[in-house]
């Protein structure tokens, strides 16, 4: 996919768990698995508000755009 | 997000009972088709006294179904001579076509009870309720060709049978039934304007809308 979270990057540097992070958000931790191993389709506002505050980050540290990679399309 | 309508539960359970009845169906079939019941040589069918509305002793029965213009003004009485051979007739032209019917019935009926059953789940858009309609409309069409080719073979063996071992008489007067031509026409419009076929169509139209639910869905659970 074109568009890629570095989620997994931005916890490992504020040192928080995907756990602890579900908890904080508020949201599953399957979800939050989702986001993490790239697998989402779209990201609600709401949620990127929510892990931008509790990483204490912008969106732009969470999302990257990778030229090149062209978009998955499941189904 | 299970389904809480009572709906879909008592028509899952209306189908199971039809699916269950229907496989009963086609076992006594079979077994009348493989005991193959005799009757004793000297056995008639008949008189049938059959009223008749329209107009007496025009009765038209060239080119036309057998059974469609019978029902005109009048008595028309039927005797067939040899019981035991109309039997056969009925056994080896007739179960088959039972068994196609019973048979379909029974199959459509179980994918109706495995889509409700999903339906009643709160997985009406899945790639297995998708599947079971396509199934379903791919189902009808191909029954509405094949009954349509069945029922049409039936009606032309049974006639010739009837016309060649029945006596026929209209209104008090004889009449000679012409000899069956040996060709298998299909009825009316069949197959394609048959309830069946339109159906068929429609199942699949609403196949395609399953699908797009189906994609929603999917696009759906992965936003986050």
């Amino acid at each position: 996919m074109a568009i890629k979270l570095n989620l997994d990057r931005v916890m490992f540097e504020r040192k928080i768990s995907l756990t602890e992070l579900a908890d904080r958000i508020g949201i599953t931790l399957a979800n939050l698995s989702i986001l993490k191993n790239n697998k989402a389709r779209a990201i609600r506002f709401s949620t990127l508000d929510a892990l931008c505050h509790a990483l204490d980050c912008q969106p732009g540290d969470i999302i990257e755009y990778v030229p090149g990679e062209p978009m998955a399309d499941e189904d | 997000m299970p389904n809480t309508s009572w709906l879909p539960r008592v028509l899952r359970w209306i189908f199971r009972f039809m699916t269950v009845v229907l496989g009963i169906a086609a076992i006594a079939i079979v077994a009348v088709m493989i005991v193959d019941p005799k009757l004793p040589g000297d056995a008639a069918f008949g008189p049938i006294d059959v009223e008749i509305m329209g107009q007496p002793g025009v009765v038209l029965l060239k080119d036309s179904t057998l059974m469609a213009h019978y029902i005109r003004n009048g008595a028309v009485n039927v005797r067939v001579n040899d019981a035991g051979g109309l039997l056969e007739v009925l056994k080896h032209a007739g179960l088959p076509l039972a068994l196609l019917t019973v048979f379909f019935f029974g199959f459509l009926f179980e994918l109706l009870y495995r889509l409700f059953r999903n339906v009643g789940r709160g997985q009406s858009f899945t790639r297995q309720s998708l599947r079971l309609v396509q199934i379903i409309g791919v189902s009808l069409l191909a029954y509405s060709v094949a009954s349509a080719f069945a029922e049409s073979w039936f009606h032309t063996v049974l006639f010739d049978y009837i016309s060649h071992h029945a006596a026929v008489v209209v209104s008090g007067a004889s009449i000679h039934l012409p000899a069956a031509t040996g060709q298998v026409r299909f009825e009316g419009d069949a197959p394609f304007f048959s309830s069946y076929f339109m159906t068929g169509l429609l199942v699949l139209a609403l196949s395609e809308v399953f699908r797009q639910g189906l994609m929603l869905k999917n696009d759906n659970d992965l936003t986050i």
